[in-house]
């Protein structure tokens, strides 16, 4: 067919393959292998044929596999922590009978810093996980952004892309500097003050724990919906300049023009239609990647999450209830870290949808 | 970030030190006071970003 080869050659003109290639391959590592059924390529002859993207097998099968795995090393987790709460149940059960108290004080003592020490530097890795998988939103981002922006423009939606453009990097970069500089390390933070706090016997620092971990939750979420509404509300008015000025051109074309007038317009419908294909395949690239990007840290963090949560369950009857609120509050830190991720992916795709919208793609 | 870790090892060494104590100095009238004493202390690392943030200003 024809316009599959202007599509085509408009596609290999306005698309460099290096820097998707390597965006590719960066979100390799940490999404473990799924990001690779997903390359520009694909995406573009699934497009063409109109076939559906998702229908290969293989991302259900790794996806599975990555589950169970995560299961298994959490679970491994969980068991050295209720071993380590069944000896602080013996110790306790000892030292009634001993009539000593301050021995038995001190062991559990060390006990719990040993489940804490387990715990802190499990949550170092989660941690590290959540920042490098916005690390690689941020740079798919900035990546793709100019791009797009240089597709947007070329579909004719002047207006759009001179007023967006500055809009979303600027956002980008703002969201990237705001989590990982401040809400990443405030959670960091109150993750080592809940901890803590199953030290002492009276909570000390229980609340301020809590209030660290709100505010940072909710600094985030405001952030999403100040951006989204700025920037969509930004989208629909420029959306409809634009589709006057494209609708006034191409009546002018047609009407004006003597001969050729019509024909000219219709190449440039054409020309039009084509760049706005790419560029919803350029932006489902994006979408596709950031919910991957997403998705495969999130069910880690969350399959960590809910094991924490059932450690805690299970370890109430044996040992004090500090230990188990500790590890009750640990989930709730990790669940947030999900939250916040789950977030700033959002606020991202929210800005391609924008864009893909305009002009409509 | 260095004023903020410096801040948790602070809370941190505190708490750890509070409960050492509770445990070491034998049960007394002395108890009372000596976690009054700790908890003022926590209060006032806790409240010491404030105290920075103010005076930077």
């Amino acid at each position: 067919m024809e316009y599959q080869q202007i599509l085509e050659e408009q596609f290999n003109n306005v698309i460099d393959e290096q820097s998707t290639d390597m965006l590719t391959q960066q979100a390799e590592s940490i999404t473990s292998g799924i990001a690779s059924q997903f390359s520009m390529e694909n995406i573009f002859n699934a497009m063409i044929e109109g076939r559906s993207i998702f229908d290969s097998p293989a991302v259900i099968e790794s996806l599975k596999d990555l589950f169970f795995l995560e299961i298994k090393s959490a679970l491994i987790l969980s068991v050295e922590i209720l071993s380590i709460c069944i000896i602080i149940g013996v110790l306790k059960g000892l030292s009634d009978s001993f009539n000593s108290k301050s021995v038995s004080d001190i062991s559990m003592l060390v006990c719990s810093m040993v489940i804490i020490g387990i715990s802190i530097s499990n949550f170092t890795g989660t941690y590290s996980l959540a920042a490098d998988s916005v690390d690689t939103m941020v740079n798919t981002m900035e990546i793709l952004m100019p791009v797009l922006i240089g597709i947007l423009i070329s579909t004719g939606a002047v207006a759009s892309g001179t007023i967006l453009s500055p809009m979303i990097i600027g956002a980008v970069t703002g969201i990237s500097f705001i989590v990982k500089t401040f809400v990443l390390p405030a959670l960091f933070t109150a993750t080592v003050l809940g901890l803590i706090n199953c030290l002492t016997k009276k909570d000390y620092v229980n609340k301020l724990a809590k209030l660290i971990r709100n505010a940072s939750v909710a600094v985030t979420g405001l952030l999403l919906v100040i951006l989204t509404g700025v920037i969509n509300i930004q989208g629909l008015l420029s959306d409809t300049s634009d589709g006057l000025l494209i609708n006034t051109a191409k009546y002018s074309l047609s009407t004006f023009i003597p001969i050729v007038g019509g024909f000219t317009a219709d190449t440039v419908e054409l020309f039009l239609r084509c760049m706005s294909s790419i560029k919803s395949v350029v932006g489902i690239f994006g979408i596709v990647l950031l919910v991957v990007l997403m998705l495969v840290p999130l069910i880690k963090i969350l399959i960590i999450a809910v094991i924490y949560k059932i450690t805690a369950a299970l370890a109430e009857p044996i040992t004090d209830s500090k230990i188990s609120d500790g590890l009750n509050d640990m989930g709730s830190c990790l669940i947030s870290i999900g939250a916040i991720m789950f977030f700033t992916s959002l606020l991202f795709i929210m800005f391609i949808t924008t864009i893909i919208k305009i002009g409509g793609g | 970030m260095e004023q903020v870790y410096i801040w948790i090892k602070d809370i941190f060494l505190v708490i750890i030190s509070l409960s050492f104590f509770q445990i070491l100095i034998p049960d007394s009238k002395m108890e009372k006071y000596l976690k009054f004493i700790f908890s003022i202390i926590i209060l006032a690392i806790i409240s010491s970003p404030v105290i920075y943030l103010l005076k930077g200003e």
